[in-house]
């Protein structure tokens, strides 16, 4: 941990970003931090196969969807019994009804998202068709992108969150 | 507007998007930024490591409190009641007299037994008197 390289490190701070997009009240540094302690006092095993950058994004990932449990029992679209069930938290949040403050803030992200690719609209599709689970060969035969074109959306996609996400210096 | 009813989907896409990015696309931002964030980072990993620090030494404080306070009043009790009747538990009667720590689930079967006894023994019929 203490030896991660500067790849590494703007790594996890960009994870660490991506996470807070539409979460209220959550800061990148708490929730990179919160991650780290679960590491470090046992309650996330690291295990050896997988990435450890990759590992870390999953940790936030999971401490990211607690805190949204954590933010619709306050607001009252969950009680604590629901929010313990065994279904998952995607499950449970699927069928919530969303609370206005979570719903402005994931306005508010897919805004900043939309906002981010105003001039690449075949990014933005590649992205949406990613999300959807869409197989590279059916987002490039519905888009008429060759590999090569293909390949390069990827990049341009890649490089336009890297930057996006990337913490503005304090 | 993107149409999406499921917002996550679209976090976990762009998390994959970064997770596979290379060093290229990675480092592609200014240097200064890039700089400024590994550095913000591994101010977050040493306040970490110093919290986990600070947990330990809390911990081992609460341990010494603990060792210095001896084996409490349940200890004590066991061994002083296998002493005087090494019938009830003689694994317990050997290892106080042999001056060894005698096994935890020895001890917590043995404590189980007489808290049984204890209720078992006592009249739930009987009420109380209050006042």
């Amino acid at each position: 941990m203490e030896g991660l390289s500067t790849d590494d490190s703007v790594r996890l701070a960009q994870l660490a970003r991506l996470r807070c997009l539409g979460a209220l009240g959550l800061e990148w540094q708490d929730l990179l931090h919160e991650a780290f302690i679960r590491v470090l006092d046992g309650r996330r095993r690291w295990p050896r196969d997988v990435p450890f950058v990759a590992f870390m994004a999953q940790t936030m990932r999971s401490i990211a969807s607690e805190t949204r449990q954590a933010d619709l029992v306050e607001f009252g679209a969950l009680d604590e019994h629901e929010a313990g069930e065994e279904q998952g938290p995607a499950a449970v949040l699927a069928k919530t009804d969303i609370t206005p403050e979570r719903e402005m803030a994931g306005r508010q992200m897919l805004l900043e998202i939309e906002a981010l690719f105003a001039e690449d609209a075949i990014g933005l599709a590649v992205l949406e068709a990613a999300a959807r689970g869409d197989s590279a060969a059916e987002v490039q035969v519905r888009l008429g992108l060759d590999s090569t074109a293909y390949a390069s959306t990827l990049r341009r996609i890649r490089r336009r969150l890297t930057g996006y996400l990337l913490p503005t210096e304090p | 507007m993107i149409k999406t009813s499921h917002p996550d989907r679209l976090l976990d896409a762009m998390e994959a998007m970064v997770l596979t990015a290379d060093a290229d696309d990675l480092l592609a931002a200014p240097e200064g930024r890039l700089a400024a964030a590994a550095q913000e980072v591994r101010g977050i990993v040493n306040l970490s490591l110093a919290s986990r620090a600070d947990r330990a030494a809390v911990v081992s404080a609460r341990k010494s409190v603990r060792d210095a306070r001896g084996p409490g009043p349940l200890m004590d009790y066991l061994k002083r009641l296998v002493a005087a009747r090494p019938e009830v538990s003689p694994n317990l009667a050997a290892a106080f007299a042999a001056g060894k720590s005698p096994s935890q689930e020895e001890v917590e079967a043995l404590a189980v037994e007489l808290l049984k006894a204890r209720l078992s023994s006592s009249k739930p019929g009987r009420k109380r008197r209050v006042g």
